[in-house]
C-alpha cells in the first residue's frame, strides 16, 4: 500500500508550495526516514520563507525525524501527533526540535481524528 | 500547619525532600526527585546502625544547593549523638549527594549507612492517585551503580545511581561498612543521573541540538549574572528589600532549559506546577520586564512556536490559539493526560499579544515584533474566529475534551471557580469578564504593533474599531446595574453570572471600564467583602460559594492583587494602589519575603497572619513576580517612547525607594520615590512570626 506521506511528499515534490501557518523568516531543512519493510525511504522538506518544496536529494538537515511509515502516515492523516509520538520514543529525532511543530504545520490534515493514543477513530470519519 | 519540606531545584530537575534529605512517597505532596515530570526516585532513606537521622539543621544555600546537619536517632535524644552527618545536596542537571560522616567520640566506632533507594517512576499527575503502572519496573546492580527503569512500550525511564566509595549494591539500595577512627570523618559522593529514552537508548536530550545540560559553575554563573543585570534596589522599607531579592533569585530557581530552545523559559511553580505553562509565563514576563526583560523573547518564541495549527479536539486546539501547559511524562506520552501540548486556555492568546507589544515598550526591539507577525495575526484571528463561536463578540471557552479537558479555561481553572451569587454553576459555554478584558486590550496593542511596526494602518483602524464596539458591548452587558460592579461572566444563554469577584481588577488594568463606572468598581475592591486586610480575595464574602480556603474561591491570590493593583494606578487610583502593595508586603514577612501561590481570604482581623493555603505551589513564578509589579506600580514606572516616566505614589511605611539602572530604550535611568514623611506610624511593635523557622 502506497504511502500517505509518500504521496503528499510526491505532490510536494513537482509543486512548491506556500504555507501561510510557518514562520515567515524560517530557512530549515528536515530529512524524513521513513522505515519501511524494504529498508529507509529518505526525503526532504526544503523550508525557506514559508515556501516549502520536497525533494530526495541529499542535502545537510536541521533535524532528522525517524519512524515506521505507519506513524509517518498515521501523522499525515491526523490519527497521530508528533510531539507524544516523540515523548514516548515512539520516533527519534536529531536536531532542533522546533521544527518538529513545523513539519506538523506542514502536514496536510486540518483537523485531528483521533481522541488520544489507542483511540483513534476508524479512517473515514472527521 | 503542613509537613515542612526541602526544595533543592535547578528547572529541569528538582528534589522535593523532607526536612533530613529523605524521600518517602506522600499521596498528598509530591516528594522525590523529578525531571520532566517523572518521578525517578520515591525512596530516598539515609540510616545509621539501623536508625533513621534526625535534622539538626538545614542550609538552603542557593535554590540549587542544600546542606543538611544530621544527627542518628529522634529529637529528644540527639543532643547525645556521637556521630553526625553532613548531607550536602546539589542539582545541577543531576542529583549530586556529598555525605560526610564525623565521628565526635574520643575512640573507634564501626558503622553500617545504609541508604535505600526506589523509583515508582510515577507521571506527575499520578502522585495524588497513584495506580497500578501498565509498564513494568526493573532493578539491576552493576558495577557498584544501582539502575532502576522503567518500561513501557517504547517509553523508557532510567535513574543511575552511582556513589564513589565502595559500596555493597543490592536491589534496595547501598550499604557502606565503614570504620570510623576516633575524630574521625569518611565521605562519599552519589550522583543520580535521570536518563529519557532516545535514539540508540542514549538520553533524548543529547540529540537535540536546542538542550544542553549544565554544570554547577554553570548555574552558580547564570545566578550571578541574573541579578547582576536586574535593576538594584535600594530602600528603607525591610520587607520590600527582601521580597524583591527573593522573589529575583526564586525566577531565576523557576528558569527551565526547554528541550527546543538554548535559552531557558519560566516554569510556573514549585512542585506541581515545574512546567512551561503559557498564561503563567506570559503573566510573568509581563510583571517583570523592567527587571529581567531577557526572559520574555524566548518566551514569546516558545509559545509562537507551538502556536495551534489545526483542531484538535483532545488538545483543545485550535488555529492560532496559544498553548495552556506541555508536560513530557508518561500520560502525555501515552495521551492519558492532552498536555503534549495542552491549549485549553483562552485568555493566552490575548495575552501573547499584550506582552508581544508591552515587550517593545520596554525594550524597543521592533525586530522581534516583525519576526512574530504571522503568529500575532494568528492570534488575533483565533479571537475573532474560534473564540467566539456564538458570533457575540466575546470570547468564550468551553472543552472539547470531556474525559480530560478543563472545564474552565480562565485564569480561576477550577471546576467550581464560575458560580453565581447564589452559588450556581455556569452553564457553557463560558464568557468571563475578564477574558474581554485582555481581547480589547490586545486589539488594542495589535493595532499599535500594525500601525508602527507592520505598516498595516488598515489592519490597525480594523482592530481599533472591534476594540471600541467591544467595549461599549461590554459595559451594557456585563455591567450588573443594582450591584454597581461587572458580572464575573456571561453563560451560553447570555445570562449574567452575578457574583462579585476580584475579576474586576482585572478590568482596570485592561482599560475597558467605562469612566463612569470606574468607582463603583473601586469601592467595592477595597470594601469589606473583598479586600480581606491581606489582600483582594478571589470571590467576595457573602457570594454562595465564598470559602476563605476554596482554591479560585475566597482566597488571596498575590499574582492576582498585582495586577489589580496596576489597574487601580492605570485609572489613577494610586494610593489604593499602594494600599493593596502595603498589605501584600505585611503577608510577604510572614513568608521570609516568598510570596506563596495563595493565602487564606479570612479577614486580618481575625486571624492577625495570612493563613497558609495547604497545598499551595512556593516558590510560584507569578507571586514572584508580583513583587516586581507592585514596585512598579508603586514607583509609577511608565514607558513614553524613548523615556522613562516616574512618578511616585508610596505609603508612609516605605520610607525612600530607590531603583538604580532600569534599562530599556532610554538607556538606564534610576527611580527615586518617597512615602509622604509625615504620617510614618510606628511599626511593627514585636517580631512577626515567620513560617518554616
Amino acid at each position: 500500500m502506497t504511502s500517505l506521506l509518500v504521496r503528499y511528499l510526491e505532490d510536494l515534490r513537482g509543486d512548491s508550495r506556500r504555507f501561510d501557518t510557518l514562520p515567515g523568516s524560517l530557512t530549515a531543512t528536515i530529512r524524513l526516514d521513513i522505515h519501511t519493510t524494504q529498508g529507509v525511504d529518505k526525503w526532504f522538506l526544503l523550508i525557506n520563507k514559508g515556501i516549502v518544496q520536497s525533494s530526495k536529494e541529499s542535502t545537510h538537515p536541521d533535524l532528522v525525524m525517524c519512524a515506521p511509515q505507519q506513524l509517518f502516515d498515521d501523522f499525515t492523516c491526523g490519527n497521530s501527533r508528533v510531539m507524544p509520538a516523540l515523548f514516548r520514543n515512539a520516533m527519534q529525532i536529531e536536531g532542533d526540535l522546533r521544527l518538529l511543530t513545523i513539519f506538523d504545520r506542514i502536514l496536510p490534515v486540518r483537523k485531528m481524528r483521533h481522541h488520544g493514543y489507542g483511540r483513534a477513530e476508524e479512517p473515514g470519519n472527521g | 500547619m503542613a509537613d515542612r519540606h526541602v526544595n533543592t531545584l535547578d528547572g529541569d530537575v528538582f528534589v522535593v525532600s523532607d526536612e533530613s534529605g529523605d524521600i518517602e512517597t506522600n499521596p498528598k505532596y509530591p516528594t522525590g526527585l523529578f525531571s520532566f515530570d517523572t518521578r525517578f526516585l520515591s525512596k530516598w532513606i539515609l540510616t545509621i546502625n539501623g536508625e533513621r537521622l534526625h535534622a539538626l539543621s538545614n542550609d538552603d544555600l542557593e535554590f540549587y544547593e542544600t546542606r543538611f546537619f544530621l544527627a542518628p536517632g529522634e529529637p529528644t535524644h540527639y543532643v547525645d549523638a556521637k556521630i553526625s552527618v553532613i548531607r550536602h545536596r546539589l542539582v545541577a542537571g543531576m542529583l549530586t549527594e556529598q555525605l560526610t560522616v564525623l565521628n565526635h567520640d574520643h575512640q573507634g566506632v564501626d558503622l553500617h549507612i545504609r541508604l535505600d533507594a526506589a523509583s515508582d517512576f510515577a507521571d506527575i499527575f499520578e502522585i495524588k492517585d497513584l495506580k497500578e503502572k501498565q509498564g513494568s519496573i526493573s532493578v539491576r546492580t552493576q558495577s557498584g551503580a544501582l539502575e532502576l527503569r522503567y518500561d513501557r512500550e517504547s517509553f523508557s525511564r532510567t535513574t543511575i545511581i552511582t556513589p564513589d566509595a565502595p559500596a555493597d549494591v543490592d536491589q534496595e539500595g547501598f550499604s557502606f561498612k565503614i570504620h570510623l577512627e576516633a575524630d574521625g570523618r569518611w565521605e562519599t559522593t552519589i550522583n543520580v543521573e535521570t536518563l529519557i529514552r532516545g535514539a540508540a537508548g542514549r538520553d533524548l536530550r543529547a540529540s537535540l541540538s536546542t538542550h544542553r545540560g549544565e554544570s554547577r559553575p554553570q548555574v552558580r554563573q547564570e545566578l550571578d549574572t541574573w541579578i547582576e543585570k536586574a535593576p538594584r534596589l535600594v530602600c528603607e522599607d525591610e520587607r520590600l528589600e527582601t521580597a524583591y531579592w527573593r522573589s529575583l533569585a526564586d525566577l531565576a530557581a523557576l528558569q527551565r532549559r526547554p528541550l527546543s530552545l538554548t535559552q531557558k523559559l519560566p516554569c510556573a511553580g514549585l512542585p506541581w506546577f515545574m512546567a512551561f505553562f503559557g498564561r503563567d509565563s506570559l503573566f510573568t514576563c509581563l510583571q517583570s520586564l523592567p527587571y529581567i526583560p531577557h526572559t520574555t523573547p524566548p518566551t514569546l518564541r516558545a509559545l509562537a512556536n507551538v502556536q495551534g495549527s489545526k483542531v484538535d479536539e483532545f488538545r483543545d486546539e485550535e488555529p492560532g490559539k496559544i498553548m495552556h501547559e506541555i508536560r513530557f511524562g508518561e500520560t502525555s506520552a501515552f495521551e492519558e493526560q492532552p498536555h503534549s501540548p495542552y491549549y485549553g486556555s483562552a485568555d493566552s492568546t490575548p495575552l501573547f499579544l499584550i506582552l508581544l507589544d508591552e515587550y517593545r515598550r520596554w525594550s524597543g526591539d521592533d525586530d522581534l515584533v516583525r519576526c512574530l507577525e504571522q503568529e500575532a495575526r494568528a492570534a488575533v484571528r483565533w479571537m475573532n474566529d474560534w473564540a467566539d463561536p456564538l458570533g457575540s463578540g466575546y470570547i468564550w471557552y468551553e472543552t472539547k475534551n470531556s474525559a480530560t479537558g478543563l472545564v474552565n479555561q480562565c485564569w480561576k481553572d477550577s471546576w467550581d471557580s464560575i458560580s453565581d451569587h447564589g452559588g450556581a454553576l455556569a452553564g457553557h459555554p463560558r464568557a468571563t469578564c475578564e477574558l474581554q478584558g485582555y481581547a480589547y486590550d490586545a486589539r488594542l496593542r495589535a493595532a499599535r504593533l500594525a500601525r508602527e511596526v507592520w505598516d498595516d494602518p488598515e489592519f490597525a483602524a480594523k482592530l481599533e474599531t472591534e476594540a471600541a464596539s467591544l467595549k461599549e458591548r461590554f459595559n451594557r452587558d456585563f455591567w450588573v446595574s443594582e450591584g454597581g460592579y461587572y458580572a464575573l461572566a456571561l453563560d451560553g444563554d447570555g445570562r449574567q453570572i452575578d457574583s462579585l469577584s476580584s475579576n474586576i481588577g482585572h478590568l482596570l488594568w485592561s482599560g475597558i471600564v467605562d469612566d463612569d463606572k470606574v468607582s463603583d468598581v473601586v469601592e467595592h475592591l477595597l470594601g469589606p467583602r473583598l479586600f480581606s486586610g491581606w489582600g483582594i480575595r478571589t470571590l467576595a464574602v457573602g457570594e454562595g460559594r465564598y470559602n476563605p480556603i476554596g482554591y479560585h474561591v475566597g482566597t488571596v491570590w498575590p499574582f492576582d492583587n498585582s495586577i489589580i493593583a496596576a489597574g487601580l494606578a492605570r485609572y489613577g487610583y494610586r494610593q489604593e494602589a499602594a494600599r493593596i502593595a502595603e498589605s501584600m508586603l505585611d503577608a510577604s514577612e510572614f513568608f521570609a519575603g516568598r510570596l506563596p501561590e495563595a493565602f487564606a481570604g479570612y479577614d486580618r482581623s481575625l486571624t492577625k497572619y495570612p493563613v497558609e493555603y495547604p497545598t499551595a505551589c512556593s516558590p510560584q513564578a507569578w507571586s514572584s513576580g508580583s513583587i516586581l509589579l507592585f514596585l512598579t506600580t508603586l514607583l509609577g514606572l511608565e514607558p513614553h517612547g524613548d523615556h522613562l516616566i516616574v512618578n511616585p505614589v508610596l505609603t508612609p511605611e516605605m520610607g525612600r525607594i530607590e531603583l538604580f539602572n532600569i534599562s530599556g530604550p532610554w538607556g538606564h535611568q534610576d527611580a527615586f520615590g518617597r512615602g509622604p514623611r509625615e504620617q510614618i506610624p510606628t511599626r511593627r511593635p514585636h517580631r512577626r512570626r515567620v513560617f518554616g523557622e
